[in-house]
C-alpha cells in the first residue's frame, strides 16, 4: 500500500519541482545507493508527484459515469480485471472513495479512482485504462471528471506516477498538472503485500474467500458441497438429498464438466457454490 | 447457489454472483436468469442487491410452481 500524500509528506519531497515535466530520470539512479538503507522486506518506491490545478476540458467519444450519481447496476459485471471481486463491489458502492469511469456499451474503458483514503485537505487520483484503447484521452477525461467532482471540496488534488510509466506521465501533461517533485517512500515489499488490496477495503487476508471454478476431477468435491447444501436447505433446490445421494460418481463428474460451477474457499474449506 | 451458514454475512454469495456474471459476460451471454423459491427471503434480497429484477412469465422456459424468476442484463448500457 502506498502512503497517502499528506501535506507533511509533501514537505519531505526530495527535490523541489519547477512545474515542468522532468526531462530525465537521473535522480532515480540515486535510489540505488539509498536501497542499502532500506530494511529487509521493505522497498523504496519512487513516484513523480503532480498537482492538478487547471485541468482542460476534454471531449471523448464515450460516456462518463461518476460515483456520486446512480450508476448502472450492470457495471457490477464489468470488472475489467485487477480488482478483487469484493473490492469491485465496494468500489461501485462508494466504500473505496470517489471514482469516475469511461464506459462504452460493453465495458469499462478507463477508471479514475481514489487509491488512498481522502484526507481533509488532499485527494490523490489513481488511473487505469484498458490497454487496447490507450492514447484516446480516456484517462485524461476520467481524471478531469474526477477533479471536477472533488474540486468543490477545496482539497488539493494530486496525481502520482512511477518514473517508468510514460503513458501515465503523458496523462499528467494533458491534465496541465504541475510537477511538484519526487516522492520517496519506504513501502512493504511487493511480495509481502496481499495482492493489490485497496487500503479502504474491508478485505482481510485470513478470511478472504478464494473463488475457483471446478473442473475435471472435481466431481467428488461438487458432490460434497451439493449434498451439504441439499441437507441444510432441503426446499431451496430442484432435487433432494435422498435422491442426489444415490447418484454415481460419474454423474457428478459429468455435471462439473457440463456446467460452470464456482466454489468459494475460505481457509482451505469449500463454503459456497454457484 | 448456496453458502455454508457458518460463512454467511461475509459477502461470499455476492462475490459468487459477480464471478458468475463476469464469466457469463465473457462467454457472450447478454443476461443472467435464475429461479428462486418464493419464500427464500434472504436469497431474494441478495439477488435484489446484486441488480436482478423480477421477471414474470415463462418466456425463458417454464418456471416450477412456487418459484420466482429474476433476470439481470449483462450488457452495460440499455439497448
Amino acid at each position: 500500500m502506498r502512503h497517502r500524500l499528506s501535506d507533511l509528506e509533501l514537505l519531505a519531497l526530495r527535490d523541489e519541482g519547477d512545474g515542468r515535466e522532468p526531462l530525465d530520470h537521473g535522480v532515480v539512479a540515486a535510489s540505488d545507493s539509498l536501497t542499502d538503507l532500506v530494511p529487509r522486506h521493505r522497498e523504496l518506491v519512487v513516484s513523480l508527484v503532480y498537482l492538478i490545478e487547471t485541468p482542460p476540458s476534454v471531449t471523448i467519444d464515450a460516456a462518463i459515469v461518476r460515483s456520486e450519481v446512480p450508476h448502472p447496476e450492470r457495471l457490477r459485471s464489468c470488472n475489467p480485471g485487477g480488482w478483487h471481486p469484493r473490492e469491485w463491489i465496494e468500489l461501485l458502492d462508494g466504500s473505496l472513495g470517489p471514482w469516475t469511469m469511461v464506459v462504452d456499451d460493453r465495458r469499462v474503458l478507463s477508471i479514475c479512482h481514489t487509491p488512498c483514503p481522502l484526507t481533509a485537505r488532499a485527494a490523490e487520483a489513481g488511473v487505469w485504462t484498458a490497454p487496447d484503447v490507450r492514447g484516446r484521452g480516456y484517462a485524461t477525461a476520467a481524471t478531469v471528471e474526477w477533479a471536477a467532482m472533488l474540486r468543490p471540496s477545496g482539497r488539493q488534488l494530486f496525481y502520482a506516477t512511477r518514473p517508468d510509466n510514460h503513458s501515465s506521465q503523458r496523462v499528467a501533461q494533458r491534465l496541465n498538472a504541475r510537477w511538484l517533485g519526487w516522492a520517496w517512500e519506504v513501502a512493504a515489499a511487493a511480495a509481502k503485500r496481499a495482492g493489490n488490496v485497496h487500503p479502504l477495503s474491508r478485505a482481510r487476508e485470513d478470511d478472504e474467500p478464494l473463488i475457483e471454478r471446478l473442473g475435471r476431477g472435481d466431481g467428488a468435491r461438487w458432490r460434497s458441497i451439493r449434498l451439504r447444501a441439499l441437507e441444510e436447505a432441503p426446499h431451496a433446490f430442484g432435487t433432494t438429498f435422498a435422491e442426489a445421494s444415490t447418484w454415481p460418481p460419474e454423474r457428478w463428474e459429468a455435471q462439473v464438466l457440463e456446467f460452470a460451477t464456482f466454489i468459494a474457499v475460505v481457509e482451505g474449506r469449500d463454503v459456497g457454490v454457484a | 447457489m448456496w453458502v455454508d451458514p457458518a460463512a454467511r454475512r461475509r459477502r461470499i454469495a455476492a462475490q459468487l454472483v459477480e464471478t458468475v456474471a463476469t464469466w457469463a459476460r465473457q462467454s457472450g451471454a447478454s443476461a443472467l436468469v435464475l429461479d428462486v423459491v418464493e419464500d427464500n427471503a434472504p436469497a431474494i434480497a441478495l439477488y435484489d442487491r446484486a441488480g436482478f429484477v423480477r421477471f414474470d412469465g415463462d418466456a425463458m422456459g417454464k418456471r416450477a410452481p412456487g418459484e420466482l424468476r429474476f433476470v439481470r442484463a449483462l450488457a452495460m448500457m440499455p439497448e
